[in-house]
């Protein structure tokens, strides 16, 4: 049974509010460890082992599961009492503006350069593999701006999509040795995925908390 | 102490009351809140809540939005942009006052 709150219990529904909000988009708890484990997995399967067609097809669609998964767990799990979307800070939506803008940038040069690459050297058997590819290029700013908030999750998202392209358009740079810059992008973002099981474990637990929290105010058994 | 009196006098009775205290102090936090929330935190039963809510939208403080979640139908509500004005006006009249 619920009790009705009190005037003293003002400040803790407030601090509770704004921590569950939270997990409305910035804490993303297990999601988090979801997609920096992703990350970490398709990139030791594309290192270590020779994947067939199903198994591009399986991992190029991997990120995509991700990102439902995540929706999932917030309206299923983390945000089970209720949703609470959280207030947006000005530098946080100026962080995102720009992040959005420069993959925007991006993807255009890089679909027109594969356009180009198609119209001068056109083969009916790289149809398929260009328009999958130019379709993921043109969704990846609105993915960016949907999902992909936080820099960790920026850089773990925008490289699991990449490589998500990489497989689905049937590239032949997968299973060849990747160049200097290629090699340094995959570590640095090996590294962020790491951080990003992290921040998602450590989110978890302040989860747990809350949720003790709020069935101490509610009188919830 | 004559002037702390005048600033008691002025709050304003919309907000100045247990319940839409606590429903504005939710409210405050969040972009958006759905009334599933609002009912679990604030420990008000439903009709209780809901009216409310209605003294609140009557006001213009708060915004009522009806959803579909699937097929089940959800409530969500946020705060004007006049009912965040009257809220900080609030804390800070109350703060003067004590």
């Amino acid at each position: 049974m619920n009790q009705v709150c009190g005037e003293n219990d003002l400040p803790e529904i407030q601090r509770l509010t704004r921590a569950y909000a939270r997990f409305w988009q910035d804490a993303r708890g297990l999601g988090h460890v979801l997609g920096g484990g992703l990350l970490l997995f398709s990139l030791y399967l594309v290192d270590h082992v020779r994947l067939g067609v199903f198994g591009r097809l399986g991992l190029g669609a991997a990120p995509f599961a991700w990102i439902y998964c995540r929706s999932w767990l917030r309206d299923h799990y983390y945000q089970a009492s209720g949703r609470v979307v959280e207030r947006q800070k000005r530098w946080e939506q100026v962080v995102q503006s720009l992040l959005t803008g420069i993959v925007a940038l991006v993807s255009l040069a890089a679909a027109g350069f594969l356009s180009y690459g198609l119209w001068r050297s056109f083969s009916w058997w790289s149809v398929p593999g260009s328009v999958v590819c130019l379709l993921l290029l043109l969704a990846m700013p609105f993915l960016v701006w949907r999902h992909l908030r936080a820099p960790y999750e920026f850089v773990v998202g925008t490289a699991l999509f990449a490589l998500s392209g990489l497989l689905l358009s049937g590239s032949p740079l997968i299973g060849t040795a990747p160049s200097g810059l290629v090699r340094g992008f995959m570590a640095m973002a090996k590294v962020v995925a790491l951080v990003m099981v992290l921040v998602g474990v450590t989110e978890h637990a302040s989860f747990l908390k809350l949720r003790r929290r709020m069935r101490v105010l509610t009188g919830a058994a | 102490m004559r002037a702390d009196v005048e600033h008691l006098l002025t709050l304003d009775r919309v907000i100045h009351e247990p319940a839409r205290l606590a429903i504005l102090t939710i409210l405050a936090e969040a972009e958006e809140v759905e009334f599933r929330f609002l009912e679990n935190v604030s420990g008000l039963t439903k009709g209780n809540l809901s009216g409310h809510i209605a003294k609140l939208e009557q006001a213009g403080y708060v915004e009522v939005r009806k959803f579909f979640r699937g097929k089940i139908p959800a409530t969500a509500l946020k705060l004007t942009p006049a009912g965040r004005a009257a809220w900080k006006g609030y804390r800070q009249q109350l703060k003067r006052a004590l």
